[in-house]
């Protein structure tokens, strides 16, 4: 479903991708983990195309994406949410859902069949009651919800999270994971970047681990945290704190 | 309960002419010049959030516009529309360059074109006759701005309603609140932009045309002037931004002050446009409407339409 070819993005002087290779394939969950500035935010960007990449390809559904910028590369069928919630805060939540689904999607449907849509998601959220409350009134988890409201308004095949779970507490993140589990049994694939292991090992069938731009490891969760490159990396300061902390 | 409080005013600012208040009736016209400028200029500025500093370049240049083309004989319809259309062409010229700015750039950027259009006025004497001025032919034309006027009052409030109800105004509002992710969630967020500019203009344009006929005499200062730039703004922001109802009242709150002490301290007036915007940023930044007590009655009675 996405192929990425030798991508590589600098800023500058600095590179904060170089070469990277993968491919998510139909249906699957894919996870993205690394340490903080492994690029892995910026790879989304690449990909949902906020930013050109420096070289190196992307292919989504068999179609070039590469130059494609994010109002059309979402309107194909590829959706995401940010790593800090940012809905449309003076708006209500159902209007935050109907900007996705008016403009997000090739065809349009009108108001009354957005609107219909729009509460269809928000049960499914459990944020229906919230539909006339203003965005910046919601609780953080809600706000959460509400990002991944508004991308799936645009009917996504593709969807991008960015730390979904990030700053919800645990009961939150495991109601999280429900939530994108059942996403993706209605047929929509997902590749997700997350810092909580228990959510990327439990959900990803298959995970790619980048650091400072380079992808390092990629595979089944189980062979990926028992790499010795990731372990170096990232997860082998984890396993020492946690064995301190466990008497 | 909304239908009935504007039905009554509307009923009331309809026969007002039958009363032969001359006074009255100027000061009507002039309330809703302002109240069309303030409202139009929210179009684009509080619905986006761009805030147009040069909203009154578009008046003024539908003004002049006007004013040559009737001279030279142009039949007064046609005047009106061309001077509508130089807006509207004016608005799609400029946004290309002014929306690649965002935040106070894109205002003073705004507002150096209504310097620019003020210096070119003064200086281009031999189209424009400079500081002289411009005349058309006289008439005594009262009655017909002032139903004109409230023609266009009434025409801007009915378009802002059915802004704030449509996907279009859906967008707009996007992009004032995060116009990168808009973006990124297909709105086509120059095109919003270009578009709200326009219909902005376009109000802004006609309304300059009428001020010319009306007047009979317009020169660079009465029309782009810094007072006349900052006097939309200020209305808009005193009334509250992004409500429909807000610049109008803003603008019959700021004008009747305007005229209590203009009578009394000759030149404050030139200093309070600047002061209003300032202490209202300060500490009123939603406007009067959203005040708690203002803002409950308004909802009361339906009058509250924001976006």
């Amino acid at each position: 479903m996405l192929v990425v070819q030798e991508l590589s993005k600098t800023f500058g002087g600095l590179t904060a991708l170089s070469g990277i290779d993968f491919q998510v394939e139909q249906g699957s969950i894919t996870g993205i983990i690394g340490p903080n500035g492994a690029g892995k935010t910026t790879m989304f960007n690449l990909i949902s195309g906020t930013f050109l990449p420096t070289s190196g390809s992307i292919r989504f559904k068999g179609r070039d994406i590469t130059r494609i910028k994010s109002d059309k590369v979402c309107r194909i069928g590829m959706s995401r949410t940010y790593q800090n919630a940012r809905p449309f805060e003076a708006l209500s939540v159902l209007q935050n859902v109907l900007i996705g689904i008016s403009y997000g999607r090739k065809d349009r449907p009108n108001i009354k069949r957005a609107e219909s849509e729009a509460m269809d998601i928000l049960r499914f959220l459990d944020l229906e009651r919230h539909a006339p409350v203003l965005a910046d009134q919601l609780s953080p988890l809600n706000k959460k919800r509400l990002e991944l409201a508004r991308a799936l308004g645009t009917q996504p095949e593709l969807l991008l999270l960015d730390e979904i779970a990030a700053g919800l507490i645990p009961s939150e993140t495991l109601e999280m994971m429900e939530v994108i589990k059942q996403i993706r049994s209605r047929g929509t694939t997902i590749l997700m970047i997350e810092h909580i292991m228990k959510a990327v090992m439990d959900l990803s069938d298959r995970v790619i681990v980048l650091n400072y731009g380079v992808k390092i490891a990629e595979g089944k969760p189980q062979e990926v945290s028992s790499n010795p490159k990731v372990i170096e990396a990232y997860l082998g300061e984890e396993v020492e704190e946690k064995g301190e902390e466990t008497p | 309960m909304n239908r009935i409080i504007l039905g009554i005013v509307l009923l009331f600012l309809l026969i007002f002419p039958v009363f032969n208040l001359p006074y009255l009736n100027t000061f009507l016209i002039i309330l809703f010049m302002y109240i069309l400028l303030a409202e139009s200029y929210d179009i684009l500025g509080g619905y986006t959030g761009y805030i147009n500093m040069g909203h009154i370049a578009f008046f003024g240049i539908g003004a002049y516009t006007f004013g040559l083309l009737w001279n030279t004989g142009l039949s007064l319809y046609l005047s009106f529309l061309a001077g509508t259309l130089a807006a509207v062409v004016f608005a799609i010229l400029i946004s290309f360059p002014l929306f690649r700015l965002q935040g106070a750039y894109f205002s003073l950027a705004a507002f150096a074109l209504v310097k620019l259009m003020e210096h070119l006025t003064l200086n281009l004497s031999s189209i424009t006759h400079g500081s002289d001025g411009l005349k058309v032919l006289e008439g005594n034309r009262m009655i017909p701005m002032y139903y004109l006027s409230l023609l266009l009052v009434v025409a801007v409030v009915v378009v802002s309603f059915l802004i704030t109800r449509s996907r279009f105004g859906l967008a707009m509002a996007s992009v004032r609140e995060e116009e990168e992710i808009a973006f990124d969630f297909g709105v086509p967020v120059q095109r919003i932009k270009t578009t709200a500019m326009v219909i902005s203009a376009s109000f802004a344009g006609l309304m300059g045309s009428f001020y010319t006929w009306y007047t009979i005499f317009i020169n660079p200062s009465m029309v782009f002037g810094t007072e006349m730039a900052l006097m939309p703004i200020a209305m808009a922001m005193l009334g509250g931004s992004g409500v429909i109802i807000g610049p109008v009242i803003g603008a019959v709150f700021l004008l009747i002050v305007e005229e209590t002490l203009w009578t009394r301290f000759a030149y404050l007036h030139t200093a309070a446009y600047g002061l209003v915007i300032l202490l209202v940023g300060l500490f009123m930044p939603g406007g009067l409407v959203r005040l708690r007590p203002v803002r409950r009655f308004l909802i009361r009675v339906g009058l509250f339409k924001e976006l």
